[in-house]
């Protein structure tokens, strides 16, 4: 399979992005993770924080530790080394986040998908997802890619705050909501699983990679 | 210990930001104008990255309940020691029991107040930044309210610090914004308009309404890292530059970003002010951050 070369962009004086590729799938984001594993690896000078997304890495440095063209030298040298060897999965985890199917949108989205509220469960609850990227707020997760039959566009008004644990699903992804904040996704569950805790030290209980599967509680 | 004995609608405490936690999706936050709050520090004899009070909008009061120096830099203000007027950019030595009263904020959004010893408030992954979204930071992550109560930190000994002149800090008022571009199609659009700034900015973004030159039209895209300073392109035309609490990521074309020198004027831009482009090189970026580096360590 050809691969367009990865691209060099500045994030203004602190940060570069390489980009693999375009679009989301698994392929891409196992070679972001696989890049920014590297990367970090490698320790280069003045690189403070690695953060891999959909098809790109985000590499945040010390501007006054180094200069933007070295620090492109040195990145291009580690990823240009390693796009032959993108098979290592890395220490991929597999997390059981159990969910009680209570959220406000159930009846809503058995509506307009045409299953039963049961059926929605069952198909939510009985895949493997796969952590796509991390953010939009600490702890955030990027979960998919949800069973086809449930996606559904976002939520035309999204609500002013959404109650903190809501399981929720929008276009082909899930997640869950650490806090509460503005939220768009249909909200079809809740959990008490804390998905960020700033007194553990990965206050994010989820990395990019990880497996998740959300149990249903009865 | 500082008393806050009439809290202003919006009060924090900042310092210069939480690093390292990114990945986890924790926004850098910390001081939105980052000079002003490295000189207010400087002014009342603290290293520059103390812990101090991000102060916006309207009045309040503050009692200090010990002896201490004190300074503000940012906005100029209307403000009293008792009854005693008192400015900005000066440092200021107060006796216990007396009252800091700030009535107005004039011509920019944010007035820092440092204090000796810096704010002793816990630190949260690494910082004492509050960000708000995830209640991090500060006093339980949240902004200060009236009664609340702050300790302060062991002063410092040793040399004071020299104070950079005015002249080398950023141009407050300039309208033209050096940001480093990452598209070159998007960069001559940017550079070919002007902008206000809009009523619907905070401190995750500020929105640009625009005024002159062709509409910019944005699009979703697959979601990329992006920073403070990232100039994002939404679909609707109207561009976001993402500030202190800018999200780890983000799904909108990226056009560039303000370089970190630059970055306090947009911060202390008021709504309706006006705000242009001009495109720099990520190299001439980082000269110019050295340079100012350098006249806060002398």
């Amino acid at each position: 399979m050809s691969e367009a070369p990865p691209v060099y962009k500045p994030l203004g004086d602190s940060g570069l992005t390489v980009v693999l590729g375009e679009g989301i799938s698994r392929d891409l984001s196992n070679r972001a993770t696989s890049v920014a594993r590297a990367l970090t690896a490698r320790r280069i000078d003045g690189v403070n924080e690695i953060v891999p997304s959909y098809a790109s890495v985000g590499i945040y440095y010390d501007s006054l530790a180094v200069r933007f063209p070295d620090l492109v030298d040195s990145v291009r040298a580690v990823v240009e080394s390693r796009i032959e060897n993108t098979n290592d999965s890395g220490d991929s985890r597999t997390i059981r986040i159990p969910v009680r199917y209570i959220g406000e949108d159930l009846r809503e989205v058995a509506d307009r998908t045409g299953h039963t509220e049961a059926d929605v469960i069952r198909l939510h609850s009985e895949r493997e997802y796969y952590v796509y990227v991390i953010g939009f707020v600490p702890g955030w997760a990027y979960l998919g890619d949800i069973d086809p039959s449930l996606v559904l566009p976002r939520r035309s008004a999204p609500r002013k705050q959404v109650p903190p644990g809501s399981v929720a699903i929008a276009e082909t992804q899930t997640g869950v909501y650490p806090f509460a904040t503005p939220g768009g996704w249909h909200l079809i569950g809740r959990t008490e699983t804390k998905m960020f805790d700033a007194a553990r030290d990965q206050p994010a209980l989820l990395r990019v990679g990880d497996r998740v599967i959300f149990e249903q509680m009865k | 210990m500082i008393v806050v004995e009439r809290a202003p609608p919006y009060l924090t405490v900042q310092d210069r930001g939480r690093f390292g936690y990114r990945a986890s999706g924790v926004p850098v936050a910390g001081a939105m104008d980052q000079w002003s709050f490295a000189i207010a520090n400087l002014l009342a004899g603290n290293d520059r990255s103390a812990a101090a009070l991000e102060w916006a909008i309207g009045a309040g009061s503050l009692r200090f309940e010990t002896d201490t120096r004190i300074a503000m830099a940012g906005a100029a203000v209307e403000a009293t020691m008792d009854d005693v007027p008192v400015t900005c950019g000066v440092p200021l030595d107060v006796r216990a029991g007396q009252v800091l009263t700030v009535r107005r904020l004039i011509d920019l959004r944010f007035v820092y107040v440092a204090v000796a010893g810096g704010l002793a408030c816990p630190e949260v992954l690494g910082s004492r930044s509050t960000y708000l979204p995830a209640s991090l930071g500060g006093i339980d992550g949240r902004r200060l309210k009236t009664g609340d109560r702050i300790n302060i930190g062991e002063r410092r000994s040793g040399a004071e610090h020299e104070i950079p002149p005015t002249s080398i800090g950023p141009a407050f008022g300039a309208e033209a914004l050096r940001f480093v571009a990452t598209s070159a199609i998007e960069t001559k659009h940017i550079e070919h308009a002007t902008f206000r700034v809009s009523q619907m900015s905070d401190r995750m973004g500020y929105r640009l309404e625009s005024e002159g030159g062709a509409a910019i039209r944005g699009a979703s895209v697959t979601s990329e890292p992006v920073c403070p300073g990232t100039i994002q392109l939404p679909p609707d035309g109207q561009p976001i530059v993402l500030m202190a609490d800018s999200p780890t990521i983000g799904g909108y074309r990226v056009a560039g970003a303000v370089i970190s020198a630059d970055l306090p004027i947009l911060a202390q831009c008021m709504p309706g002010r006006r705000v242009t482009f001009a495109a720099v090189s990520a190299d001439a970026a980082q000269t110019e951050l050295q340079r100012r580096e350098n006249a806060l360590m002398r």
